[in-house]
């Protein structure tokens, strides 16, 4: 059987008997995602590649923990937590608006919703670039930013979504939706402005 | 339509795209797709900007693959020296450890309690028995005892005393199993004493009138208590004091610490012997899979 045909557990199970090739392989089918999701946090081309690269060195040591759990999570979560600790070290605020999670998970801070009376006519849909949908991400607070690269950019499910930030499958959905009307209040707003 | 029925409808957009809602939820999406033109746009922004998101992410830095698999295969040598270092420092340990266990069985030996001791008499011999019991030494006396004769000095005549005959099998008639040993079981006897010699009295002249007839029980004890003596000379060079029943033997404390270090660097010698094969086996294993994949 060929490497390109494993999943990625099989690949994680392969890797931690020693498996340097199945380990590539790993490396290979998520480190653009795992670059993404750092960016998303740090906000920082440099730190992000370095804490890819330190996502990965992370991966290899804790391999031989790895209990056959959703391996995208399990190294989602590495990289996370790497970027989390990298922002608490070096004390940055991403964003001028730093968003704090209160205890059950809500944002402590209101999310101000466009107005719903100014819908984007095909005009506006067509105005739009990725540059600008680019500016707009980035501004968006971390949380926010986080949720909206690993699902809209990264491409994961609401389930392992959940299991990378330890909160249920319900919650990752209302917060995504959140996240989504906040991104179009700002594209809406920079469009217009 | 009024905003406040729209809102329920646009929580369902995004899940519509991404083909997660129910067939009763879609069939109800587009029945209020099909009324409200509000809703039809936002629904094409939702599409247009979720697109747009997609190809927004930045294109992954040039080199950086590389990076990473050479960060990884660099932690694979260090940990591959440190593994071969563990195995190193565990073999010294083992090593040391059978060396102290060595060093503590010789010493352990070599303690004055624990040579092996040479008996003077063969094993057979019922004397060596009787080294630990003086009191087996003892005949039981049931000679007779002569009535002084006259002797070539006029008066007191001492009493001519029959040796007790240890050797005689005819000595013992009424307790026959308390006959000493026989010349037959080849004993080197013990030191004899001679009690028919009047010269190994201590007699003084000047005290002759005042001399009492020598008591024979007395002779007797005077026999056995250098009997007792010599056996106790003997046992005190070959053998160790016997002990009454129940009593432990009392031992040099050096002995204990010596056989607690044995015992303890017996078990490190083992564990440690253990570990650095396991060790060893696992970095063989590793090995040859790697040659093998090649």
């Amino acid at each position: 059987m060929r490497y390109e045909e494993y999943n990625l557990e099989d690949l994680f199970l392969l890797a931690k008997k020693g498996d340097g090739t199945a380990f590539e392989h790993i490396v290979r089918q998520t480190e653009k995602q795992i670059y993404n999701l750092s960016l998303s946090i740090v906000k920082s081309n440099e730190d992000a590649e370095d804490l890819t690269q330190e996502t990965y060195l992370r991966l290899w040591r804790s391999l031989p923990d790895y209990k056959g759990e959703s391996a995208k999570s399990y190294i989602f979560r590495i990289a996370r937590n790497l970027s989390i600790d990298l922002i608490r070290k070096r004390n940055r605020t991403p964003g001028s608006d730093t968003v704090i999670l209160t205890a059950d998970g809500e944002f402590e801070r209101d999310i101000v919703d466009h107005d719903p009376d100014i819908r984007p006519d095909e005009a506006f849909i067509r105005r739009l670039t990725i540059e600008t949908v680019r500016e707009c991400i980035s501004a968006l607070p971390p949380p926010m930013r986080e949720l909206i690269v690993m699902r809209d950019i990264d491409g994961l499910a609401y389930h392992e979504i959940a299991s990378i930030l330890e909160i249920p499958e319900g919650s990752v959905k209302s917060r995504l939706f959140r996240a989504r009307e906040r991104l179009r209040a700002l594209i809406i707003e920079k469009n217009i402005l | 339509m009024s905003k406040h029925s729209c809102k329920k409808y646009d929580f369902m957009i995004d899940d519509y795209i991404d083909g997660l809602l129910s067939d009763d939820d879609v069939r109800k999406l587009e029945a209020h797709l099909s009324t409200c033109e509000d809703c039809r746009q936002s629904l094409r922004f939702s599409i247009a900007l979720r697109n747009m998101t997609r190809s927004a992410a930045l294109e992954f830095p040039v080199g950086l693959h590389e990076r990473i698999i050479e960060s990884v295969n660099e932690d694979k040598k260090a940990k591959n020296v440190g593994s071969k270092r563990k195995i190193f420092r565990l073999g010294a340990i083992s090593a040391a450890c059978m060396l102290l266990c060595l060093c503590c069985t010789a010493v352990f030996l070599m303690l004055p309690g624990n040579r092996k001791s040479e008996s003077k008499l063969p094993p057979d011999c019922p004397m060596s028995e009787a080294a630990t019991d003086p009191s087996a030494m003892l005949p039981s006396f049931n000679g007779s005892v002569n009535a002084p004769e006259k002797g070539e000095d006029e008066g007191y005549t001492y009493p001519v005393i029959e040796e007790p005959a240890l050797s005689s099998p005819e000595y013992d008639e009424n307790s026959p199993e308390d006959a000493a040993p026989t010349p037959d079981e080849t004993c080197a006897e013990p030191e004899e004493v001679a009690p028919n010699d009047k010269n190994d009295y201590e007699y003084s002249s000047t005290d002759a009138p005042a001399n009492p007839a020598p008591d024979v029980m007395t002779n007797n004890s005077n026999i056995s208590d250098r009997l007792e003596n010599a056996a106790d000379a003997e046992k005190s060079e070959t053998h160790p004091v016997a002990s009454p029943e129940g009593v432990p033997s009392a031992r040099p404390g050096g002995e204990e610490i010596t056989l607690a270090l044995l015992i303890v660097s017996g078990l490190l010698a083992v564990a440690s012997f253990i570990a650095f094969l396991i060790s060893l086996s696992s970095i063989r294993t590793h090995s040859s899979n790697k040659e093998n994949k090649k």
